[in-house]
């Protein structure tokens, strides 16, 4: 790395995939409003995004698109994937934000997403081995909770889940814990809000923890309200390896939002939302997912090896 | 010819009314309201939400042999908030709700923490009223107004409780929880919905007492809230749900049977508010105690043959589970 983009690494943490955005509405097989905040995982050689779909009716559900590299060249499949069943009448008004992590211990993916109900949006999960045929758990928490995922693996014997619930419009990130991913208890607030900064009028989870040697990574979005609408930015904090309730070190500064046409121009503007990231566990590669501005998908690129170095000297 | 334009009253009002305020507590509070209640070796107990002039609250015991009178009540606070062990305290503890769960041989408390994230649901247990063990925050922000039932139902302890969502347009309605261990909480669902327009009950409710057992169900008296240019009113509705499964709305009643009428229901820290966190069904009366007005505690007896005339003639619902 030459010294001019070290100095300035933070401005240069992500890169932006030069043929961004890499889906829209203009790929979709049938019509949509817009597709964005998709969970991201790899499975057999292949990347695949759970999209975000809203349709015409203002309704979210998931759809799958896959890739052979993650950038390019993909298949969607021609109908959603997964849509909201009556059964549980918390999807009412659609399901939405998908997070997607791989569970060791039960060989199975979990899909936490938001349903919105009528009462508001909770947070619901789903298990699948293979990204067409998904097993409800229900609501696991009840309204205004959103933005939620679990860890990979289960830390001092339970099954551990970050959150975002939201009160009277401000919120804190928040974390719980199960025996057994269907219930959940011990409620806390993990990550503030702070008064007065970028990320002081909302924070809530981007991207499912990243397990690192350091402890694990999470990656969040940071909302400040200005005259003109909402600023979603991303930021980083560290959690203790073995009590992810303890936090080792939160980012002062952003360290990416907003700064492109298709971040500005949307359902939206001035939202970049990651969802999910997909890191290269012998290089530290990662690919982040990202809905720009409520209506198309992005990718933006960085390396965890330099993220780390970066948190670890607290010089961001 | 006599006109007769007065509605049946369910319940009676005590004429001793209100039975406790600040000027019997033993040190200096605010105000005194929305109790929890329940039998204790054979007397009334009331576990009363004392606010302080930090705005915190705690809560206090009560006991009386009658449930009306000569009211013995705790010398100092019986439950502080713990912030330190428990942060979601960290701005009081509120408005609980008693269920004797025979099985436990325990009492259970929900009551109300107010968090640092807004107010959320608490679970505490005790045999006798002076020691407790705290189960922590057992649903997230915000949320409120929850009740256990006494008894497993597909060996799942079940909860009714009251979420709120800021997103415009999304009422507050009852929803109805399981556990399997009472601390671990899922499979959250809409009960009892919010009706809309121009009913008592429209855009906010909340179960009130915890449910109560009748050969007929459950029967549940809930809070509706209207909200007015001069403010909010706060009202009471029963339900019925099914004895054998509480995820079924059996029946509901169309009107508010009671509301703030009197003058220690009318004025005070929150005008026009009646709120109800316990009742005790002794034979054949019930005695419900609540909150007037954010400041003081009533009392207000039913027969529990009318509570339950009253509700089988209510309609029955249709539909509850799937989509409105």
């Amino acid at each position: 790395m030459d010294k001019q983009i070290k100095n300035n690494l933070p401005f240069y943490l992500f890169q932006r995939y030069d043929d961004n955005p890499i889906l829209t509405t203009k790929n979709w097989p049938y019509p949509a409003n817009a597709v964005f905040n998709p969970g991201a995982v790899e499975k057999d050689g292949q990347t695949i995004l759970l999209a975000r779909v809203e349709d015409m009716r203002g309704f979210s559900h998931l759809t799958r698109a896959r890739s052979p590299n993650g950038f390019s060249n993909w298949e969607i499949d021609d109908h959603p994937t997964l849509t909201p069943v009556e059964k549980h009448n918390e999807e009412q008004w659609g399901i939405e934000d998908p997070r997607i992590i791989y569970l060791a211990d039960q060989d199975k993916y979990a899909v936490t997403y938001v349903s919105f109900s009528t009462g508001g949006p909770v947070v619901s999960i789903a298990m699948t081995d293979d990204f067409s045929h998904f097993e409800r758990l229900g609501c696991i928490l009840p309204p205004e909770d959103k933005d939620a995922s679990l860890f990979p693996c289960q830390i001092g014997g339970r099954y551990v889940l970050i959150h975002r619930p939201i009160i009277r419009g401000e919120a804190h990130i928040w974390i719980s814990f199960s025996p057994d991913l269907k219930y959940w208890g011990e409620h806390r607030v993990l990550l503030p809000v702070r008064p007065g900064w970028w990320d002081n009028h909302r924070v809530g989870l981007g991207p499912p923890p990243i397990e690192t040697p350091e402890g694990w990574l999470i990656i969040y979005h940071g909302v400040r309200i200005t005259a003109s609408g909402s600023l979603y930015r991303v930021g980083l904090a560290l959690l203790d390896r073995d009590d992810p309730g303890k936090i080792i070190h939160r980012s002062d500064n952003w360290v990416f939002g907003p700064q492109v046409n298709y971040e500005y121009m949307g359902d939206v503007p001035g939202v970049t939302f990651p969802t999910g990231v997909i890191v290269n566990q012998l290089t530290g590669d990662l690919r982040m997912y990202y809905g720009a501005a409520d209506k198309s998908i992005a990718v933006a690129t960085s390396n965890l090896n330099d993220i780390l170095d970066l948190l670890r000297s607290k010089s961001i | 010819m006599s006109l007769n334009n007065s509605y049946d009253e369910l319940f009676q009002r005590d004429k001793n009314n209100p039975i406790l305020s600040i000027d019997d507590w033993h040190y200096p509070v605010n105000s005194v309201f929305n109790c929890g209640a329940t039998l204790l070796n054979g007397e009334t107990l009331l576990l009363v939400r004392v606010e302080d002039r930090k705005g915190f609250s705690h809560l206090t015991t009560a006991i009386s042999k009658d449930g009306i009178t000569s009211w013995k009540i705790d010398t100092h606070p019986t439950l502080l908030p713990d912030p330190e062990h428990y942060p979601e305290e960290i701005w009081g503890i509120e408005d609980p709700r008693i269920t004797y769960i025979e099985e436990l041989q325990q009492y259970f408390i929900a009551y109300t923490s107010y968090s640092r994230g807004g107010p959320l649901v608490s679970l505490a247990r005790t045999k006798d009223f002076v020691h407790f063990e705290r189960c922590g925050a057992i649903l997230p922000p915000e949320d409120k107004d929850a009740a256990l039932f006494p008894v497993r139902f597909n060996g799942k302890w079940v909860m009714l409780h009251r979420p709120v969502s800021s997103t415009p347009g999304a009422p507050a309605h009852i929803w109805i929880s399981f556990s399997p261990d009472l601390h671990h909480w899922g499979d959250h669902r809409i009960l009892i919905r919010a009706r809309e327009g121009g009913w008592w009950d429209a855009n906010r409710i909340g179960l009130s007492p915890p449910p109560l057992a009748i050969p007929e169900g459950w029967l549940i008296l809930y809070h509706g809230v209207r909200r007015t240019a001069g403010g909010v009113i706060y009202r009471l509705g029963l339900a019925l749900l099914d004895l054998e499964d509480p995820t079924r709305l059996v029946r509901r009643s169309e009107e508010w049977i009671f509301g703030p009428r009197e003058n220690y229901e009318r004025e005070g820290d929150v005008d026009d508010v009646v709120f109800p966190c316990g009742w005790i069904a002794d034979n054949d009366l019930v005695r419900m105690y609540y909150g007037g007005a954010d400041s003081r505690i009533a009392l207000a007896t039913a027969k529990l043959s009318d509570l339950r005339d009253y509700i089988t003639h209510c309609p029955q619902v249709d539909s509850i589970y799937g989509w409105s």
